[in-house]
């Protein structure tokens, strides 16, 4: 999917109040309590380690930092992060 | 659940370094390989656990992600069988164990005889051999009805029989036949006899007359009690009824002397063992016996068979139809021996004691004793013995009495 079209429908799912993630593939990220992560529709992982994962979103690189950090489990386009959570960031 | 499954299929614990070792999880995650248990080493590798069918796909992704692919550990049910590969003997004796199972459940091994109280298991064993039932016989080419049938017309002791094939274990449950009681006829006529010489001591005539009383002595063959009844006249008549014919019924102790003599002669005639006897190793399987081989040589004019058997029993006492054999044939010539006269007369006190417990039945004994003498070349035991018993018997009318 190009560039320009995944734009597109992501200001048509924003214009149309559609779910995001659902019309335009964007990342879906779910905190569950402080223990777990998990997150659809990502591009894969970035780097890896027990206090810091970052994980491809496409236009965006999330970053999970906590304590203990393990990538549980994990298919083409899902994943689950578990550990002691400490922050998500974007960049 | 999860940790069971991955045990039972087996799992694959693989190591990936290079520069991007994330790479490589990325390319397992979009084709589908299952991974788990992600682990960073300090190195910058990155350890993950896969199912054992997944492993051969993790080279190709590993050279995509520039990576260097090391395998740690096989782990599960395939890995453990895996280590018994090379294990030969193993399998050829795994795989003799399950056809041994396989091909031996089809044989009688045992015949287990049960319910049987007269008639000798030995006697029943022997007809089912006879009949084709017997350790090593294919169970499918039995006919248990056909057998059944012949068994009951062979023995006619037994009443039932059912033979139940339980494994390798035939199970021949027996039912005896019930002697009929015996029936005595009451319209029978006649009298009670002495059956010995004795003196009365108790006395009971429950129909007929008698004219014993207790202290009177009797001879055998004396009529003690008589069928024949007197019926007397009314009070004043001068003549009788008549005489009533009844089958004479009563219980007539004694105290009666029994003798018995019993003799042996003072030599006998001993088996004197000549030689170093002959043997023979065998082995039986399935009641076939089978010769192995064979040293020394017997030697004699008679020869005497022995056998020593050893044969493997299961836990439970179930004896295997094994049996390991040394047949052991001993010569001899037979010589004249002195025979130990203390010994021959303890032998023949004991059996004349067994003898005369027989004889006197439920009557009792109160006295015994016994006389030894040696003549003619035999040593002769005699029993005097003073018994209380019965000594009536019944004699039908026309039977002649004693």
């Amino acid at each position: 999917m190009g560039k320009r079209k995944r734009d597109i429908l992501e200001q048509t799912a924003e214009t149309f109040d559609l779910p995001g993630d659902l019309v335009a593939g964007l990342p879906r990220v779910e905190l569950v309590g402080d223990r777990e992560v998990r997150m659809s529709h990502h591009r894969g992982i970035l780097a890896y380690g027990s206090e810091s994962i970052h994980i491809s979103g496409g236009k965006l690189v999330v970053k999970v930092r906590g304590e203990g950090l393990e990538l549980r489990s994990m298919n083409a386009d899902e994943l689950l992060i578990t550990g002691q959570i400490k922050a998500l960031e974007l960049e | 659940m999860r940790r069971a499954v991955n045990f039972l299929r087996g799992s694959v614990e693989v190591e990936a370094s290079g520069p991007f070792p994330e790479r490589f999880l990325n390319l397992c995650a979009q084709r589908g390989v299952v991974f788990w248990g992600v682990t960073w080493m300090d190195s910058g590798a990155v350890r993950i656990q896969v199912p054992r069918s997944a492993r051969r796909s993790l080279d190709a992704l590993a050279q995509r992600a520039g990576c260097t692919l090391t395998e740690v550990e096989r782990s599960g049910i395939p890995a453990f069988l895996a280590r018994f590969r090379r294990r030969y003997s193993l399998w050829v004796g795994l795989s003799l164990s399950v056809l041994a199972v396989l091909f031996l459940s089809h044989f009688v091994l045992v015949v287990d005889v049960q319910g049987n109280d007269r008639v000798p298991t030995a006697e029943i064993l022997a007809t089912l051999r006879r009949l084709g039932v017997h350790p090593g016989t294919f169970s499918p080419t039995i006919d248990i009805d056909n057998v059944e049938e012949e068994v009951l017309l062979e023995l006619e002791d037994l009443s039932w029989i059912a033979i139940n094939r339980s494994g390798v274990r035939a199970e021949v449950l027996v039912r005896e036949r019930v002697e009929p009681p015996e029936v005595v006829d009451e319209d029978e006529l006649g009298d009670v006899i002495a059956e010995r010489d004795g003196v009365i001591t108790r006395l009971e005539v429950l129909s007929g007359e008698s004219d014993w009383k207790v202290g009177d002595p009797v001879a055998k063959g004396d009529v003690l009690i008589r069928g024949d009844v007197l019926l007397e006249g009314p009070l004043y008549s001068e003549s009788d009824v008549g005489w009533q014919q009844v089958r004479a019924q009563g219980q007539i102790e004694a105290i009666t002397r029994r003798t018995l003599e019993a003799a042996i002669p003072l030599t006998a005639s001993v088996k004197q063992d000549t030689g170093d006897p002959e043997r023979h190793l065998f082995v039986e399987w399935m009641g076939r016996r089978f010769d192995l081989f064979s040293w020394g040589t017997a030697q004699g004019s008679g020869r005497k068979k022995s056998a020593q058997l050893w044969s493997p029993q299961l836990p439970d006492g179930l004896a295997l139809p094994v049996v390991v054999g040394v047949e052991r044939i001993q010569g001899y010539e037979t010589a004249s021996a002195p025979v130990d006269l203390a010994a021959a007369e303890n032998l023949l006190r004991e059996q004349l004691e067994l003898s005369l417990r027989e004889q006197v039945g439920k009557g009792e004994i109160t006295h015994t004793q016994f006389t030894s003498v040696v003549r003619d070349g035999l040593l002769t035991v005699t029993l005097i013995a003073d018994c209380v018993e019965e000594i009536g018997r019944f004699v039908p009318d026309g039977a002649g009495g004693a």
